[in-house]
């Protein structure tokens, strides 16, 4: 049960990372915390998480491509990409590529551990 | 008008009169001339047949004066006179046969053949002034000679015996015309005119009157000039003498009787002339009014102004039809010009519109990325405020309820604010309307429930009956809406007032007009106002109506004012109906 709730979180912005990952603990959860995508990406396959929450628009890899690329390694692994105005185009080959969920930032907290514990009770 | 030199009005009189005048001028000469060789004709035919005629008559006279003296010469009494010197008395009888009865026998007598006087009447005889050896033995006339400023000329008949001459019977008489005869001659050929008589080798002349000395003239001659005057002559031998008799006339004096004949010509010619340039400059006038007024017209057009249109003539010449035709042009060169002078107003209004919306575009573009990008860097930090007042209130079980009464305001407070970004990133990305059938009143009541109305306002909406379902993206538009009546609202603050709201539609717009009770907007803002950062709140960024106007623009409606005044303002937001599509 522990094992797994367990997340990835993905954002350039520090303080997010921290307060998100803060809340979620707050709720039971087990944070791995990574500052891009290619960072994203090994800290994923080395942890093992299930789930990633990941901003869209980051430097060196973006969530997209990240998203992609964890879906290549790991295909189980649900990924929840959050962005505020990322591209159409974008947004719809992360669709192509199994993306889990799409929520519009700003993030509100409660909609968040809904959505989460959504996704892990269906999988 | 017409003043310059070049002007028809003024040359065509001139060019009349010059025609007119070269004309009867050309004219009137020939006639003069012609009338000149026949007046000159006449009297040469005059003088021609007076000099034949007197010619016949004298050469009869000295006939018989000749016969006479030859009778005289053969009476016995004359011839025994001579051969006896005896009975002079007798001799003196025979000879009185001969005169002085006509008054011109000056003398009469018997010459010896040395020319000395053997017996005179009357008075002396002169010495025979001539006589030619071949002539002694016939009769004959004598050349004329003077005697005492008189002409005279003898006759003279041999005297015979036994076949010879001895002597000869002489008269003297003088050449002189009888009053009446010349009377005459002055009735045939004028006062001018002259009949002469003289020797044919021209050494003496008379005129019937007086000895004039000697003259050139020659039988046959036409002319001859006497005292410097030019005169028409003809001369004819008179035949059994040795004298012309020769009929002249002035060239001058033939012509005289012209000279009222050339007087009346050139009167004439100046009456013509006058009357001909008169109604040539009538004509012209008559031609030209017209044309005057067409040419002041004409130009007046071709210097921009309105032509002065002379009035339509009723003539139905071809000036007439000209001045029809010239002002049926004109008005269409005035129709056209208006047409082209609206033309151009209407697209410089259109430019300088195009110009604005380029401007506030432009501003636009750059204030979206601007926009854009602070609202994306202030949404993780307000982000993570979010996710820290969550975290407090989560995490902190025990905390004074006044803590978790701020707790709770900084969540709003930060709520408030992610709003405030979201609004601005939704109006500034310009987003593709997506198009659906909006019914009016529904919508409009939608957008009123959104307002917070404060207790001053007083609503008044009214929706038309039968106004058409409008076409465009509810969002977008009710957005506007939103906006508009957010402002009215505001425009009243604090005093209140009535806010009406009317939904009417017409040839497939539709059309919803807010009005307030503010104070107005002044009629040099009325598209200010749409400018991007152009605000009049104390608290505003200048956003709303530059937004509203794209997003209701790229709906294909329009937003503007459609009337103000001190007492309120009028917004009316226009969309295409359902139906026009």
């Amino acid at each position: 049960m522990t094992t797994r709730r367990r997340i990835a979180v993905v954002d350039d912005d520090d303080a997010m990372v921290e307060t998100l990952c803060d809340i979620l603990e707050l709720h039971g959860w087990e944070t791995v915390r990574a500052k891009d995508g290619q960072e994203a990406v090994e800290v994923v396959q080395q942890s093992g998480v299930g789930l990633v929450l990941m901003d869209v628009r980051m430097p060196r890899m973006n969530g997209v491509d990240a998203l992609v690329e964890i879906k290549r390694r790991a295909p189980a692994t649900n990924v929840v990409l959050f962005t505020a105005s990322a591209a159409q185009e974008l947004l719809q080959r992360a669709e192509r590529h199994g993306v889990a969920r799409i929520l519009k930032k700003p993030v509100d907290a409660r909609e968040l551990l809904s959505v989460l514990d959504g996704l892990l009770a269906a999988g | 008008m017409f003043s310059t030199n070049s002007s028809l009005r003024r040359r065509l009189p001139v060019w009349v009169a010059l025609i007119l005048a070269l004309t009867v001028c050309t004219f009137g000469a020939l006639a003069y001339w012609m009338a000149w060789r026949a007046t000159e004709q006449a009297a040469w035919v005059r003088v021609r047949s007076l000099a034949d005629r007197f010619a016949q008559t004298s050469r009869a006279g000295m006939r018989d004066r000749v016969v006479q003296a030859q009778s005289v010469a053969r009476d016995p009494r004359i011839v025994a006179f001579v051969a006896t010197g005896r009975d002079s008395v007798a001799a003196r009888k025979a000879l009185a046969v001969m005169g002085p009865d006509t008054g011109l026998l000056i003398s009469s007598g018997i010459r010896r053949l040395d020319g000395t006087p053997l017996l005179s009447m009357n008075r002396t005889l002169p010495p025979a002034p001539v006589t030619p050896p071949d002539l002694a033995d016939s009769s004959r006339v004598g050349h004329m000679f003077n005697n005492g400023g008189r002409a005279m000329f003898e006759t003279i008949a041999p005297v015979q015996n036994n076949g010879r001459t001895v002597a000869h019977v002489v008269s003297i008489r003088s050449l002189i015309a009888s009053p009446a005869t010349l009377k005459t001659v002055e009735s045939l050929v004028g006062a001018s005119g002259t009949l002469l008589v003289g020797n044919a080798d021209g050494s003496e002349w008379t005129d019937l009157r007086s000895a004039l000395g000697p003259r050139p003239i020659r039988t046959g001659d036409n002319r001859y000039t006497e005292g410097g005057e030019d005169r028409l002559v003809n001369a004819v031998p008179i035949p059994g003498t040795p004298f012309l008799i020769a009929s002249t006339i002035a060239v001058g004096a033939a012509g005289a009787s012209l000279k009222g004949l050339l007087w009346t010509l050139a009167l004439v010619a100046i009456v013509i002339v006058a009357a001909g340039a008169t109604a040539g400059w009538i004509v012209i006038r008559q031609v030209t009014n017209p044309l005057v007024d067409l040419t002041a017209a004409a130009e007046a057009i071709a210097a921009g102004h309105k032509a002065n249109l002379p009035a339509r003539t009723t003539r139905d010449d071809e000036i007439g039809r000209l001045s029809d035709a010239f002002a049926t042009m004109s008005g269409r060169v005035t129709e056209a010009r208006e047409h082209l002078e609206h033309l151009v107003s209407e697209r410089t209004a259109e430019l300088e519109r195009t110009q604005r919306e380029l401007i506030q575009r432009e501003k636009l573009a750059v204030l979206g990325q601007l926009a854009s990008s602070v609202g994306h860097e202030l949404r993780n930090p307000l982000g993570v405020m979010s996710n820290i007042s969550y975290y407090l209130s989560t995490a902190l079980t025990d905390v004074p309820p006044k803590a978790r009464e701020h707790l709770e305001m900084l969540r709003r407070q930060v709520g408030l604010a992610e709003k405030i970004v979201t609004d601005i990133l939704d109006f500034t990305r310009v987003k593709q309307p997506e198009t659906t059938t909006v019914p009016v009143e529904s919508f409009v009541d939608a957008q009123l429930q959104r307002v917070t109305l404060p207790e001053t306002v007083r609503l008044e909406r009214s929706v038309a009956p039968g106004v058409p379902d409008m076409s465009a993206d509810p969002f977008q538009v009710g957005q506007v809406l939103y906006n508009v009546l957010t402002n009215a609202v505001q425009s009243m603050e604090p005093r209140g007032g009535v806010l009406e709201v009317r939904a009417h539609g017409t040839n497939g717009r539709v059309f919803i007009d807010v009005t307030d009770e503010g104070p107005g907007v002044p009629e040099e803002h009325h598209e200010q106002i749409f400018e991007p950062l152009y605000t009049t709140k104390l608290r505003g960024i200048g956003l709303g109506l530059s937004v509203s106007r794209t997003l209701v623009q790229a709906n294909g409606g329009n937003l503007r004012v459609a009337q103000s005044s001190a007492r309120g303002t009028t917004f009316r937001l226009e969309l295409p109906s359902a139906r026009a599509h």
